[in-house]
C-alpha cells in the first residue's frame, strides 16, 4: 500500500515533483540507515580542555537520592545527590547535591527540555561549574556529564557521554567517541582509570583552549 | 531509473525495521505534555538589529515567524500563531505565586520569546536560549516563554555553523519544538537526523524525524494515530502508520538533498 501511493504520485507527476518524490524516499530512507555525530545545540561548545579549566568540582560518584525542593521564591529546584565520590579537582563533602532548574511546584510542573536525566544508582563523572546559580550546574550543560558504566567483559569501568557514546580518547584537543551502535564502542572505551589520567594530564598542563570565554 | 530507485528505496525502507527515534516530553503518568487546544500563541519581543541578517532577513521576529510557519506547514494538528510585539506589551514572566501560571512562566497563554541576560536572575551558563515547558498535572501545556541569552552573538544563516555566532534560525526552529512538547530523540536512546537532536548540527531544517514527532502528537487525520506510538520509552519504534504523512509534509516543505547535503557531504 505504500509503495502503490508513493510510485503512483511520483510516476503521475512532473519531473520536478518525481525528483522530489524521489529525494523524499531517499531521505527517509538513509535516515533509516545512516548515524550522525553532532555538536553543541543552545549550549555553547566545550572541549576537553575546556571541561577540565571551566569546572570548579570535577568527581565521580554514585546517584543516591532525586528529589524538588522549592527556593526561598517558591521556584522548583531539582536536587541530585551523588555520594561515594572520588573527587579529582575541587573541594567536596561526603556527598555533592546538584541543583538543576525546574521541577514540580503543587499541581504544576516546570520543565526544561535541554536538562540531563539522572537515575537512582548510576555512575556519573561530572564537570561542575555554577552550582545552584546556574540553570545547569554542568559545564557544556551536557557536555560535562559523562556516565561510568561496568563493563563486564573487560571487568572494569567505561565512559560514556551522556548519549551513552563511548568516549575513546582525545583528537585534535577535543574527545573522541564511537557511536554506541558501533560494535567496537565498548570495547574501545576509555576505562575510568585511563579517563582520570586525562584529566590529571590536562590540570597539570592545560591547553590553550581551557582559558576564559 | 527513477522508479528503480524508488523501489530500491522502498525495500530499504521496508527492511529497515524500525523507524523514527522521536521523544516527546513525558509527565508523571509517562504520557506525551501537549497543547490541549491544539495550537499556541506566540509574542515575539525580539526586535531587530541594525542591518538585514545573513540569511536575508530583516528581523529576529522574521525567524520566529518562519521556524513557527515550518512546523506548521508539517500539516499536523497543530497550528503555530506569532504576533510581534512590543516593549510596553512585555508581561515579565519572571516571579512565582497569583498571575503565574508555573513559576517564572508568567501567565497562562502567554509565550513571550525575548532576550534576556539571565534566567530570572538564575545564570544561563553555557545555555544560549531555553523554553520553560509549563504543564499541568494531566499533561496539558499551559505557557512556555522561550528566553534567549543576550550574552552571546547571534545572526541568522543557513548552512554549516560559524562558532561561536549562533544562528538564531536553527536554535528557534528547535525550541517551537520543544513548545510542541517534543523532547530530545538523542538522549532517549535514539540515533536518528533532527533538528531536536540535543546538539546542535549543520542541519537548518526539519527533518522527517521531527515531522514524525509532530504529527504523532497531533495526528492530522485518523490514520495518524497519536501518543500510543511513542508509548515505548524515549518515543515511537513503530512509525510506519505515519510514512505517507511524513512523506508528504516533506515534500511541501521542500526538504531535499540541499538540505541534508551538509551533514551528508
Amino acid at each position: 500500500m505504500i509503495a502503490k501511493a508513493t510510485d503512483g504520485r511520483g510516476l503521475s507527476a512532473p519531473g520536478g515533483l518525481r525528483f522530489s518524490v524521489c529525494a523524499a524516499v531517499l531521505t527517509v530512507v538513509q535516515l533509516l540507515l545512516a548515524a550522525q555525530p553532532s555538536h553543541a545545540m543552545v549550549v555553547m561548545k566545550r572541549d576537553f580542555p575546556q571541561l577540565v579549566a571551566r569546572a570548579e568540582q570535577i568527581v565521580v560518584g554514585t546517584v543516591t537520592e532525586i528529589g524538588t525542593q522549592l527556593d526561598d521564591s517558591g521556584v522548583p529546584w531539582t536536587l541530585v545527590t551523588l555520594s561515594d565520590l572520588t573527587v579529582l579537582k575541587g573541594d567536596a563533602g561526603p556527598n555533592l547535591v546538584l541543583r538543576f532548574y525546574g521541577g514540580a511546584a503543587g499541581d504544576v510542573v516546570l520543565h526544561v527540555p535541554d536538562m540531563p536525566n539522572f537515575t537512582i544508582g548510576e555512575r556519573d563523572l561530572v564537570f561542575v561549574a555554577g552550582n545552584g546559580k546556574t540553570v545547569c550546574p554542568f559545564v557544556g550543560v551536557s557536555q560535562g556529564r559523562f556516565h561510568v558504566r561496568l563493563d563486564p567483559e573487560r571487568g572494569t569501568e567505561v565512559i560514556e557521554d551522556d548519549q551513552g557514546n563511548a568516549v575513546v580518547g582525545v583528537a585534535n584537543g577535543d574527545l573522541a567517541r564511537l557511536p554506541r551502535q558501533a560494535q567496537a564502542a565498548a570495547r574501545r572505551a576509555l576505562s575510568l582509570d585511563e579517563f582520570r589520567q586525562l584529566i590529571a594530564d590536562e590540570l597539570a598542563h592545560p591547553h590553550a583552549t581551557g582559558g576564559s570565554r | 531509473m527513477s522508479r528503480k530507485l524508488i523501489g530500491l528505496s522502498l525495500f530499504l525502507l521496508l527492511s529497515a525495521g524500525r523507524a523514527y527515534g522521536f521523544a516527546c516530553i513525558r509527565d508523571g503518568s509517562r504520557d506525551c505534555v501537549r497543547w490541549v487546544q491544539g495550537g499556541a500563541t506566540l509574542r515575539s519581543f525580539l526586535g531587530a538589529p541594525a542591518g538585514h541578517l545573513a540569511n536575508g532577513t530583516p528581523s529576529w521576529d522574521q525567524n520566529a515567524i518562519d521556524v513557527a510557519g515550518d512546523w506548521n506547514r508539517v500539516g499536523a494538528a497543530f497550528h503555530f500563531t506569532v504576533n510581534v510585539a512590543s516593549g510596553n506589551q512585555f508581561v515579565d514572566p519572571c516571579g512565582t505565586g497569583q498571575g503565574h501560571t508555573c513559576p517564572n512562566t508568567g501567565p497562562q497563554g502567554d509565550n513571550p520569546i525575548f532576550f534576556a541576560p539571565s534566567q530570572c536572575g538564575v545564570g544561563f551558563g553555557d545555555i544560549v536560549e531555553l523554553v520553560n515547558v509549563c504543564y499541568s498535572s494531566t499533561g496539558a501545556i499551559l505557557n512556555t516563554p522561550v528566553f534567549v541569552n543576550n550574552n552571546v552573538l547571534w545572526n541568522a544563516y543557513d548552512g554549516p555553523l560559524h562558532s561561536p555566532v549562533n544562528d538564531m534560525r536553527r536554535v528557534l526552529l528547535h525550541e517551537l519544538g520543544h513548545v510542541v512538547g517534543l523532547a530530545h530523540p538523542d538522549q532517549n536512546g535514539q540515533n536518528v537526523v533532527a533538528i531536536m537532536n540535543s546538539h546542535e548540527s549543520d542541519i537548518d531544517r526539519l527533518q522527517p524525524d521531527d515531522i514524525t514527532g509532530i504529527l504523532s502528537l497531533y495526528p492530522s487525520s485518523p490514520s495518524t494515530t497519536g501518543c500510543q506510538l511513542g508509548a515505548a520509552p524515549g518515543g515511537s519504534t513503530h512509525g510506519w502508520p505515519l510514512l505517507i504523512p511524513v512523506m508528504l509534509a516533506s515534500l511541501r516543505l521542500g526538504l531535499s538533498a540541499r538540505a541534508l547535503s551538509s551533514d551528508w557531504g
